[in-house]
């Protein structure tokens, strides 16, 4: 079991304990969540009396549990040596209402468990619930009508991800790409000397349309960025 | 109506002829519950029986608390597709002898049960065929339990 050292501040995200069997779903758990960068994970546990005691010490904001959990250890072939999930659940959900728990219902049919998966806001899996993707926003948590019930019973969803669409060069990018073709050509005629002067007048103007282009992409990047707007400072635990 | 072929996949009924199947399927109720919802809840009558379609649901007992346990309730199974829950809507007392709460959207298949009695009883060779059926799911649960029992003895008597 991994305990995290240091109590986690708001910026960092929400605390999140995790309780599955298996490692490589820790594992997967545990990138799902912090990947999006709003949450992190204190502590991992691999049964239900280890996920209690763990919550208990540690008052994680969120406790998302596997419903195939065993109560202690699990038995390999005997599969009602891990069905203590909903257990734990409804447990903690009693002991500690402040802390959303998450029973997470299709960790046996979710594949591959084992592969390291990127932790991109668009990537294939996502916890979901009735529908909605869950979010882990800290503290302030206002409870949504939806949500309204002490345990969240969600899913993990696994979404085909679709590389983005090659629609052409850019018309920016080809303004570069003409100012760079223009530097070249300039000094190759620089070099014959005889065409010297069209050359640096090729070179010249290549690079100029060159430092425009990348001018023009640092204030337009600068611009996109002060229009954004700030994220709010009430939180919720959407589903 | 649901295709009497439906039923063919659960154990219950996987060894009746399709005339029966047929009778059954025409007192097949289709339900759809969300994740949460009991389906039904221990030390009830028992009124209907219950097929699960799609989705998991949890079956749980309620156990008195003895200082230090966790809980009160225990998980005793989690079923999916082609389980069965409820039986004891045609075994006397017809009374639920567990509660049953959905993990996921569950889509059910709910049968009366004072309405297959009278059928069973009215049709006694379905009657004779449905109850081997339900006696293999009741041993098949019976030996799953044997199995845990036996495990955990066995880690608590391991020599050191």
């Amino acid at each position: 079991m991994r305990v995290a050292s240091a109590v986690a501040t708001e910026k960092e995200g929400a605390r999140v304990v995790i309780a599955s069997e298996q490692p490589q779903a820790q594992y997967f758990l545990r990138e799902l969540i912090e990947g999006v960068g709003q949450a992190v994970v204190v502590a991992q546990a691999p049964n239900a009396s280890t996920a209690l005691a763990v919550t208990r010490h540690l008052r994680p904001d969120v406790v998302i549990i596997d419903c195939y959990l065993p109560h202690v250890i699990g038995m390999d072939r005997v599969a009602l040596s891990r069905v203590g999930g909903l257990d734990v659940a409804e447990a903690i959900s009693e002991e500690m209402p402040k802390t959303r728990v998450v029973l997470l219902n299709n960790m046996d049919t979710v594949a591959p468990l084992d592969r390291r998966f990127s932790s991109d806001p668009n990537s294939v899996y996502s916890i979901e619930s009735m529908g909605a993707k869950l979010t882990f926003i800290p503290s302030e948590v206002e409870y949504d009508k939806v949500v309204a019930s002490p345990i969240i019973f969600a899913n993990i969803s696994a979404k085909a991800h679709t590389p983005p669409v090659m629609k052409g060069i850019k018309p920016g990018d080809k303004i570069m790409l003409l100012g760079g073709s223009g530097i070249v050509v300039g000094w190759i005629l620089i070099l014959t000397i005889m065409l010297a002067p069209i050359g640096l007048a090729l070179v010249l103007a290549g690079g100029l349309t060159v430092s425009f282009t990348l001018a023009a992409r640092m204030v337009s990047s600068w611009w996109r960025r002060i229009r954004q707007p700030k994220p709010s400072s009430e939180a919720t635990v959407k589903a | 109506m649901i295709a009497p072929q439906t039923l063919r996949e659960c154990p219950l009924f996987s060894g009746l002829p399709y005339a029966a199947l047929e009778k059954i399927a025409g007192l097949v109720v289709e339900k759809e519950y969300e994740p949460g919802t009991i389906v039904l809840r221990e030390g009830e009558s028992a009124e209907e029986l219950f097929i699960v379609q799609e989705g998991k649901v949890a079956l749980q007992m309620t156990l008195p608390i003895p200082e230090g346990q966790m809980s009160r309730k225990l998980t005793a199974d989690i079923l999916t597709r082609n389980e069965i829950l409820g039986w004891s809507a045609i075994v006397e007392p017809y009374v639920y002898t567990l509660t049953a709460v959905c993990l996921q959207k569950t889509k059910i298949f709910s049968i009366s049960g004072a309405k297959l009695r009278w059928l069973l009883e009215d049709n006694p060779k379905i009657g004779y065929e449905l109850l081997k059926g339900l006696i293999k799911v009741v041993a098949s649960r019976l030996e799953e339990t044997r199995q845990l029992l036996i495990a955990e003895r066995s880690l608590t008597l391991k020599p050191e």
